[in-house]
């Protein structure tokens, strides 16, 4: 048993209610959505729907204050400043695609560096990796330490060539926070630009660019409790300035019959096609959803929960906890492995247990080649959860242990 | 212990002594299968005489279905006639893509019946007698 972690937001969560015998553990994959978001996505689609930014009646005006409050809210719950702009996007993949392809493309040159880490999501690893081999740039990944964990005096050696430093606010593998200001400092002092990822730290943890001090966040509505198919960039409005947009059409334009079309301003450039509204609207549920819970206290629950299972998991039989002595370690993520039973099965079994982990390589393929495995199951905390979630996944792996015959 | 669902006591055994398993010789035919998916990496290798599998081994690593699924194909197939394990391949194949249902294709499989019901298990059982298909046809062409 482990010491009572109650949650007194799980009642809001309508899925956890018709399935009181789920234990969901995926939601570094995607997070359940409170009764909140789901009011709020029906109450625009039946009272409050119509076209943005486009027609002259009151229906189309409501919706369009609703989305351009949604755009405000986000702002305000992603600490950006009177200088930066928001956009909405399908995703924090694609607003990282589009700073690859609209920004980073136009300003490298042949012999300049962008900077990741190994921790980095596919996502934040492939969009640059992609320009630079076109531009003849150099990708630089900054190596895992000892203790599975990335430090800022690795970031010493920055140099004017580097352009960009791209940072995941928090490891969606191991549950290891970077240190983002401190880094951002030493990419500020050679002229480089600082894109966090904030994907898998949004629905625990405070993001507040403005005291990181960087120049663009990204992240994903679904996992912060809100809808799948929308997120945002948050960006210095000088960048999106000079921003190509990877879409055209409709509503991204002031002029398309000139020979060199106008581009609307921002944010209307960065977002052609009529506006996901339902998206931004329930985005925005989601954040005042988590505003209302109190992010620090969210922040501290999911971490107790982390700390719980990942010392839980560490005693028991084959069982190895990666990134255990990591000193920024209980950021809503275990992972780890079992000794000669295959990630898929522990998951399998846990799932028929009722316990929703995931396994595989989570879309970290050079942080498996680092820690020398193929995969690894994971198990990521809300605030919904709760003891229950942890008892019932040591429990699980017990039997997963059980089943195999580990020794 | 188990003998419903995915982790039937017969797969287990298979997962736990895998038949046929072990490096591959020299001048045996061969064919890998891997999914970077999820790790799984194995290698097939068969000897053929008069168009007949006289040998069959495997190696590499994987799940507890892919491995096991593996260790029962060698069992399966050794000795047959090589159009005849082409023929048992494809049946697998659209035994374990229909999910339920259907002839159990040959008695030595019917421990991945649990297995099948779950899509994301497919690729694991398969990789294995994907690997072998592609040799025989291969071979036959």
């Amino acid at each position: 048993m482990v010491e009572s972690l109650a949650s007194p937001w799980r009642h809001d969560f309508p899925q956890l209610l018709e399935n009181p015998q789920l234990h969901y553990l995926d939601s570094a994959a995607t997070a359940l959505k409170p009764s909140a978001v789901v009011e709020a996505s029906r109450r625009v689609l039946s009272e409050d729907y119509g076209p943005i930014h486009r027609g002259l009646y009151p229906a189309a005006e409501r919706a369009t204050d609703a989305y351009e409050a949604a755009r405000s809210t986000l702002h305000r719950f992603l600490g950006g400043r009177e200088d930066d702009c928001l956009v909405f996007t399908r995703s924090a993949t694609e607003s990282l695609n589009l700073l690859a392809e609209g920004w980073l493309q136009s300003v490298l040159v042949p012999g300049d560096e962008v900077w990741v880490t190994t921790l980095e999501h596919h996502a934040n690893y492939l969009p640059w990796k992609r320009v630079c081999e076109r531009v003849g740039a150099t990708l630089r990944v900054v190596p895992l330490n000892t203790d599975q964990t990335i430090d800022a005096t690795q970031f010493d050696d920055l140099h004017p060539r580097v352009k960009l430093v791209a940072i995941t606010a928090v490891s969606n593998v191991l549950g290891v926070a970077l240190p983002v200001s401190e880094i951002a400092a030493r990419a500020h002092a050679v002229g480089a630009l600082v894109v966090v990822d904030a994907a898998q730290a949004i629905g625990h943890q405070r993001i507040d660019l403005a005291t990181w001090g960087c120049d663009a966040v990204v992240a994903s509505a679904h996992k912060m409790s809100g809808p799948t198919g929308i997120g945002v960039l948050l960006a210095r409005r000088s960048v999106l300035e000079c921003t190509e947009p990877l879409l055209v059409g409709g509503g991204m334009v002031d002029l398309a019959t000139a020979e060199q079309p106008v581009w609307a301003a921002l944010p209307s450039k960065l977002e052609a096609g009529s506006p996901n509204l339902v998206g931004a609207v329930a985005m925005a549920a989601a954040a005042d959803y988590l505003s209302d819970a109190g992010i620090d206290r969210v922040e501290s629950h999911v971490a107790a929960l982390t700390h719980s299972a990942s010392e839980a998991l560490a005693q028991l039989r084959g069982v190895s906890v990666l990134a255990l002595d990591a000193p920024e370690r209980d950021h809503g993520i275990v992972s780890f492995n079992l000794d000669g039973v295959h990630p898929h099965d522990v998951g399998q079994i846990a799932g028929e247990l009722g316990v929703a982990v995931r396994a595989g390589h989570h879309c970290c393929q050079p942080l498996m080649q680092a820690l020398g495995v193929d995969a690894t199951v994971r198990a990521s905390f809300a605030l919904y959860n709760d003891d229950t979630d942890v008892d019932a996944l040591v429990s699980a792996v017990e039997n997963v242990i059980d089943v195999f015959g580990v020794r | 212990m188990m003998d419903k669902g995915l982790y039937r006591e017969v797969l287990l055994d298979h997962f736990r002594n895998p038949r046929n398993k072990g490096s591959l010789e020299e001048g045996m035919q061969r064919e890998r299968g891997s999914n970077p998916r999820c790790g799984d990496d194995i290698e097939v290798g068969v000897v053929q005489v008069e168009s007949r599998i006289e040998q069959i081994r495997f190696h590499g690593r994987g799940c507890s279905v892919c491995i096991a699924s593996a260790s029962m194909m060698t069992e399966a197939c050794e000795g047959a006639p090589s159009d005849s394990a082409i023929s048992l391949c494809n049946h697998v194949e659209s035994w374990v893509g229909s999910r339920e249902g259907g002839t159990v294709p040959h008695p030595g499989v019917e421990a991945l019946d649990g297995a099948r019901a779950h899509a994301a298990r497919h690729t694991c059982i398969l990789l294995s007698w994907r690997a072998l298909c592609r040799l025989l046809t291969a071979d036959a062409a």
